[in-house]
């Protein structure tokens, strides 16, 4: 059997893991390129619904990045992120869907080997729980 | 004087002096068991106002869109609704005359069919504080009650202009049984459990259309630019946690949604899931005070949720 390879969305924040994600590939770190990227301005902008669909759609996880509490661009707008995806990861679990299948990180513009390990990290996870059997 | 005498009283005299324009209220409904929304804006009819234990709508669902003064019956739950409503702006305060009446808890017709076999169409229905008759029998109204009378934690309304009734401090604690029920099976089991609950969903909108706090003119659930949420039935299981999640802190668990669904899906199990978790995570309950900012738009700098 061919080895489960799982598909992660991973929605960005454009001032910080953007520019993380852009620091890992510019000091030629390697990661699974199991992760998908989707640049929004703000990690606040990523609408609980859009985090749903994806699941729905079939992505096996998805991996949502911003700045910082305290460093957003916006000034406050992870703060909102925060408890947003706190509440959905709950949801998900009700639901019959791990946690760990959706996942909030803070990655700085300057932690490029943070969001490599980060990447590498999830994507393993996930090849332990396999693919995601959705209803 | 029973609620009911009082709550035509009141309702005379607010349209008598004119005060409010109309009040929205029950009426007698199609059997014993039933009671119907009633727009009342003639005075000399109040008389068809009721109040008894099977007035089961939420009818703050009725202001949205409704400009001139109106008087609203609300119970405890309503009032909760209500609440949210004004804090989102949807109605005004000044507009607004709140009747409030202090509930003993609403009738299951469904459970009550089970207790005692009666035809609702010919049979009358009749009750004091604790009890139903039909016929010569007594049933204790606590036997039949609805699902989410059982844990009330709001027998008097929180906002009101008149109070109708006897202030109780009947406080019965919410635990949350049912959704610690389903919290305890495994993955699979819960995705086994709601993917049967979703299958069923034939797509009608009424949970949406009943919701007190569905407002949006324009719905995500509708949208088809962009398409977020199809009307495909692959798209139910999304249906249904995209609207799970939009009733975040303001969800007052009135259970009109589980009330009005053909299929019957038990979304208030879904919904409540939400509202413990805000009640645990962040010390919040939706409806309470109108003054209070909805959990998701306020934050705290070094919190951990």
């Amino acid at each position: 059997m061919e080895k489960f390879e799982p598909r992660i969305v991973g929605f960005l924040c454009r001032w910080c893991s953007y520019a993380g994600a852009d620091n890992a590939g510019v000091s030629r770190m390697e990661y699974p390129p199991n992760l998908r990227v989707i640049k929004v301005m703000c990690s606040s902008r990523i609408n609980p619904t859009i985090i749903l669909k994806a699941f729905n759609e079939g992505a096996d996880g998805v991996l949502i990045a911003g700045c910082h509490p305290g460093d957003c661009h916006y000034v406050k707008g992870n703060y909102f992120t925060r408890r947003r995806i706190a509440l959905v990861k709950k949801l998900l679990e009700y639901v019959g869907i791990e946690p760990k299948r959706l996942r909030i990180e803070w990655v700085s513009a300057s932690e490029g080997n943070k969001f490599a390990a980060l990447v590498k990290e999830m994507t393993n996870e996930l090849r332990e729980l396999g693919p995601i059997k959705n209803g | 004087m029973d609620k009911q005498d009082e709550l035509r009283k009141k309702a005379r005299g607010l349209l008598e002096s004119k005060k409010v324009e109309q009040i929205i209220g029950y009426a007698k409904g199609s059997n014993s068991t039933r009671t119907t929304p009633k727009f009342v804006s003639d005075k000399n009819k109040t008389e068809e106002l009721v109040w008894n234990s099977f007035c089961t709508n939420n009818l703050t669902s009725y202001l949205k869109g409704i400009k001139n003064k109106t008087a609203i019956v609300v119970k405890g739950c309503d009032s909760r609704a209500l609440v949210e409503m004004l804090k989102a702006k949807q109605v005004e305060r000044e507009n607004l005359c709140i009747i409030g009446v202090c509930c003993d808890g609403i009738v299951d017709s469904g459970k009550l069919f089970q207790k005692i076999k009666f035809d609702p169409n010919r049979d009358e229905v009749k009750e004091d504080i604790e009890n139903l008759f039909i016929h010569k029998n007594k049933i204790s109204k606590k036997d039949v009650l609805l699902d989410k009378c059982l844990f009330c934690e709001y027998k008097i309304p929180v906002i009101f202009d008149t109070l109708i009734g006897k202030e109780t401090k009947e406080r019965i604690k919410d635990e949350f049984l049912d959704v610690k029920e389903i919290e305890k099976m495994s993955a699979e089991g819960k995705k086994k459990f709601w993917k049967g609950q979703f299958e069923k969903c034939i797509g009608c909108f009424a949970c949406r259309n009943v919701c007190p706090i569905c407002y949006c003119e324009k719905c995500v659930l509708e949208s088809r630019d962009p398409e977020l949420v199809s009307s495909d039935e692959n798209d139910r299981w999304l249906f249904h946690l995209v609207r799970a999640y939009h009733t975040t802190g303001r969800c007052v668990d009135c259970g009109e949604c589980e009330r009005v669904c053909p299929v019957r899906i038990p979304l208030r199990k879904l919904y409540r899931k939400l509202q413990k978790d805000v009640k645990e995570v962040f010390g919040y309950s939706a409806g309470v005070d109108p003054e209070e900012k909805n959990v998701l738009m306020d934050f705290k700098i070094d919190e951990e949720p």
